[in-house]
């Protein structure tokens, strides 16, 4: 159990910059999942932190220690890999016990751990197997039984969820998160999942370019995105966007509409874009935006609508079947206070 | 919150420093690997600089020493002159020989391997694993048991002893090798391509000579190489086949070395054995990863 | 075609192993008359000794140099292609060239003794290829030289294809790189061991040229292994039955080796496509 820092850590190959600069700080305990688009360096950023690879500025550390430089086996950092990488010439039993073999533990001691951690996992009844006589959900289980067996103060977790298909997928969301709950340990998990994302961490950072977008809480980067990317990145359906124009008085005007949203006067005269949810589109009788509707997505527990605005084209979001049909004609309005505002030059978030 | 966070203001635990990229390891590695490069190249090394010297300084001297006074004599004597069982014509003709020996064989057999390995992935042949087999099992035999069949079948044709011989007996075993290289890549080939063809109405030949031949270049050079390689460095055959007017250029060779009388000419031995081995050689420096594709086809997957 | 003159052949071959044939064909049959004179034979026997010395040393120590050197190309060495180059040349030359080239080397008036002599050891002795006790060790060592280099590459190719991720998880767990490769590389390099064996056994059985170049199969008979000695029993002494017999053991021998190598590629081949 241990707070980890990582304190202006940068990459670079040769002349590509893969990392720029990336701070955080993980309480000890806390669940932070890494996300971001591929290539945005979030798989770097964790070999960095397991000691498979080394920053090119910058430090981490964990607990009291600086593993910056340090072999991997000496950072107590177990790692929990996307194509699970468990050694095809040993058991299970020998997969899971040989990171304490590593250790010299002795072997009843060792025998212990992999009896408990299989129970946790419930593969208690394949030890004996080989990795290639396993399925996907059991070979994960197995990468993640290794990665518990040596208690470590830091758990890392890249992608684990990625190869499993999609019903399995959600079902080991759960007791990932259960896991969790259960060990107490602290946690990075690195997913381009926004779902999971969203589902699993205590705190999100959201990763582009090498770059921290920004590192939050999920409400928080579902409520307050402190950019266009994460806007746009966080949330499926993706957040309706359009772009608008400021008044003299600060206020966010939609195509000659206001928009009762108000911002600093120093953007006036300025581009921005203007945002909204798809569950934040409500249809009444008097609203401000005419729509027509394109396409109908029935789900089961509710529908996503398309339509056709003067804007381009909106999504919103129902609960059960929606109520429409193709061709339908309506009016949208919402709420100011769900509206997100991006300044179209820097797309950084205008409105509190 | 912000774009970015900051760092906590100050750092409580004292950076550590980056650890050197050269250690004692990576020296005694690069120790180890260069005695073994220098183990390996000394008797190349050692064949080109005496090939070079005079007789008497070998003699006098000894074996890794520079020549003091280098002479392509012995290469001239070995090209042209030189003793080779009852006539002194250097390994000339015989290298010309060795030329027209391997270059029908290797079309030959490059071209029939294809074919065979075409056939026997493209198309459900009763026993097709069984021929698989065979073929596999055939390029392990030792050649001694084909020996005195063969020289009695060239004896028959009347080709015994004559380059054409050698031409057929080549083809014939290599046949065998090619057919691997090549069922081996056309069975990695991707059938969507094959089954859209085949939809589209493309018939035995045409599958074969607009599709997978044109698409298995990398195999064909692969062949060609290994092909090459071996029937130029074949000895037992040409021992076995030939008569002095149509030796290969190993047997010339091992006839030019092994002649127990008179003075042995070490400088021009070298030499021919050099002459000998520069064609392999070139192609290997040349082909270099296709060297090794031929390498590793031959032996295994997986 | 292929079919007729490899199995055709290694009947015809066969059968003649079983007439009484001395310098050409002669189909009468005479039983089992020469496999008896075969064994009888104390040539006959000390090629199969020498054969089992010089496999043994040679598919031993090729291995182990093979397996060495791809460990250490695969180190992320920098000039790794030129090493490579280095250590896979000699499979480029023929067996007769090889032959020649250690030939001399080896030999104790100009070679390897005269040099150290030369040098200042004046007590060296290496006259190994004049010793009829010693010879086969010469043969073992250009054996070796040539195809140490074809190991290599096999191991190398073996070790290219062991999933990086499996290696990272090592570190990762915590061992170390000696342990890395003793508990988990070298496992799972059965298949680079397998095959390596069966081409270097059948290359042992097969071995004729470098022999002939190196010591002419002396000195004396020194160093007759089975492939010689069929070579001179059929076309020098005239007595083609024996020479026959002889073929055919090595065919045996071959297939021992290579039968179970060929069935279990057999078995991963199932037949083609269509």
């Amino acid at each position: 159990m241990a707070a980890l820092t990582i304190q202006n850590v940068s990459k670079q190959f040769g002349a590509t910059k893969v990392l720029h600069q990336i701070s955080l700080d993980l309480a000890d305990g806390e669940f932070l999942v890494l996300v971001g688009p591929s290539g945005c360096g979030k798989s770097t950023l964790m070999n960095i932190v397991a000691g498979l690879e080394e920053p090119s500025t910058g430090q981490v550390t964990l607990g009291a220690r600086d593993i910056t430089y340090l072999p991997p086996d000496e950072r107590d950092v177990a790692m929990v890999f996307q194509s699970y990488a468990l050694y095809p010439n040993m058991t299970v039993a020998q997969n899971i016990a040989f990171p304490l073999e590593m250790r010299k533990v002795p072997k009843a001691d060792r025998v212990a751990a992999v009896k408990k951690v299989s129970g946790m996992l419930q593969i208690d009844h394949l030890l004996d197997r080989k990795p290639r006589a396993l399925s996907g959900g059991q070979r994960q289980r197995v990468a993640i039984g290794r990665a518990l067996a040596r208690s470590p103060s830091l758990f890392l977790f890249d992608e684990p969820l990625s190869n499993l298909d999609a019903k399995l997928r959600v079902d080991m969301r759960a007791e990932l998160k259960k896991l969790h709950m259960r060990t107490g340990v602290t946690t990075i998990y690195v997913t381009h999942d926004q779902v999971e994302a969203m589902t699993l961490g205590t705190r999100i950072a959201v990763l582009k370019d090498g770059l921290i977008q920004q590192l939050a809480t999920p409400m928080e980067l579902y409520e307050r995105p402190s950019n266009l990317f994460v806007a746009e990145f966080i949330g499926s359906p993706s957040i309706n966007t359009a772009d608008a124009t400021v008044d003299a008085s600060g206020t966010v005007v939609l195509n000659g509409v206001s928009t009762g949203v108000t911002i600093d006067t120093a953007h006036a005269g300025k581009p921005v874009i203007f945002g909204i949810r798809p569950e934040d589109l409500i249809v009444v009788d008097d609203g401000a935006i005419d729509a027509t509707v394109t396409l109908l997505e029935p789900t089961g527990a509710e529908s996503y609508i398309l339509v056709d605005t003067a804007f381009g084209e909106f999504t919103l979001r129902m609960p059960g079947p929606g109520d429409f049909n193709l061709g339908d004609r309506m009016k949208l309005s919402f709420a100011p206070s769900k509206v997100h505002v991006f300044d179209k030059a820097t797309q950084l978030r205008l409105n509190t | 919150m912000s774009s970015v966070t900051t760092a906590t203001a100050t750092t409580a635990v004292p950076p550590s420093k980056k650890p050197s990229t050269l250690t004692l390891d990576r020296v005694w590695l690069y120790a180890i690997l260069l005695l073994f490069a220098f183990l390996f190249l000394m008797p190349i090394y050692v064949m080109v600089i005496n090939s070079i010297k005079p007789l008497d300084e070998i003699r006098a001297g000894n074996l890794v020493a520079l020549p003091l006074a280098p002479t392509l004599e012995p290469w001239v004597q070995a090209w042209s002159q030189a003793q080779i069982g009852v006539q002194a014509t250097g390994l000339k003709p015989y290298f010309l020989n060795s030329f027209l020996m391997v270059i029908p064989a290797v079309l030959i057999s490059t071209a029939l391997g294809a074919l065979n390995g075409y056939v026997l992935t493209q198309f459900k042949i009763k026993g097709g694993t069984l021929i698989f087999g065979l073929v596999l099992f055939s390029v392990f035999i030792p050649f001694q048991i084909v020996l005195i069949p063969m020289a009695k079948l060239l004896g028959e044709l009347g080709m015994a002893g004559t380059v054409k011989g050698l031409i057929l007996v080549h083809t014939i075993y290599g046949i065998g090798f090619g057919t691997l290289f090549f069922r081996n890549f056309y069975a990695a080939f991707p059938q969507e391509l094959v089954k859209s063809a085949r939809m589209d109405g493309a018939g035995f030949f045409v599958l074969f000579w607009r599709l997978m031949l044109p698409a298995s270049l990398p195999i064909v050079v692969v062949n060609i190489i290994w092909q090459f390689t071996n029937i130029w460095n074949d000895f037992l055959f040409g021992a076995s086949f030939s008569d002095y007017s149509s030796y290969p250029l190993t047997v010339a060779l091992n006839n030019l070395v092994s002649s127990s009388t008179g003075v042995k000419e070490y400088n021009v031995h070298f030499a021919g054995a050099f002459i000998a081995a520069l064609p392999t050689l070139i192609v290997y420096i040349v082909s270099g990863k296709y060297f090794v594709r031929g390498l590793m086809a031959g032996s295994v997957k997986g | 075609m292929v079919g007729v003159c490899v199995y055709g052949f290694i009947v015809f071959t066969f059968y003649l192993s079983f007439t009484s044939s001395t310098i050409l064909p002669n189909f009468n049959l005479a039983g089992t008359e020469n496999y008896e004179r075969l064994f009888s034979l104390s040539t006959f026997y000390s090629s199969l000794q020498n054969l089992g010395i010089f496999s043994f040393l040679y598919i031993t120590i090729s291995m182990l140099l093979g397996m060495t050197l791809a460990i250490l190309i695969d180190q992320r060495i920098r000039a790794e292609s030129i090493f490579r180059s280095i250590f896979l040349y000699p499979m480029a030359l023929s067996f007769i060239v090889t032959g020649t080239a250690w030939k001399w080397l080896l030999d104790p008036s100009i070679g390897l003794e005269r040099t150290m002599h030369l040098l200042g050891f004046e007590d060296f002795v290496f006259d190994w290829i004049k010793d009829g006790e010693m010879a086969i060790y010469t043969v073992v060592i250009a054996a070796v030289w040539q195809t140490s280099g074809f190991v290599m590459a096999l191991f190398l190719a073996g070790l290219r294809g062991i999933d990086n991720e499996v290696l990272n998880a090592a570190r990762v767990d915590g061992a170390k790189s000696w342990r890395i490769y003793t508990r988990i590389i070298i496992p799972q390099l059965g298949p680079s061991f397998i095959s390596s064996f069966v081409i270097l056994a059948h290359m042992a059985i097969k071995s004729y040229d470098l022999v002939i170049a190196l010591t002419g199969g002396g000195p004396g008979r020194a160093t007759w292994l089975p492939s010689v000695f069929m070579y001179q029993y059929t076309f020098t002494r005239n007595e083609m039955a024996v020479g026959a017999a002889s073929a055919v053991i090595m065919l045996v021998g071959i297939a021992i080796v290579v039968i179970p190598y060929v069935r279990r590629e057999m078995r991963l081949n199932k037949g083609g496509h269509a």
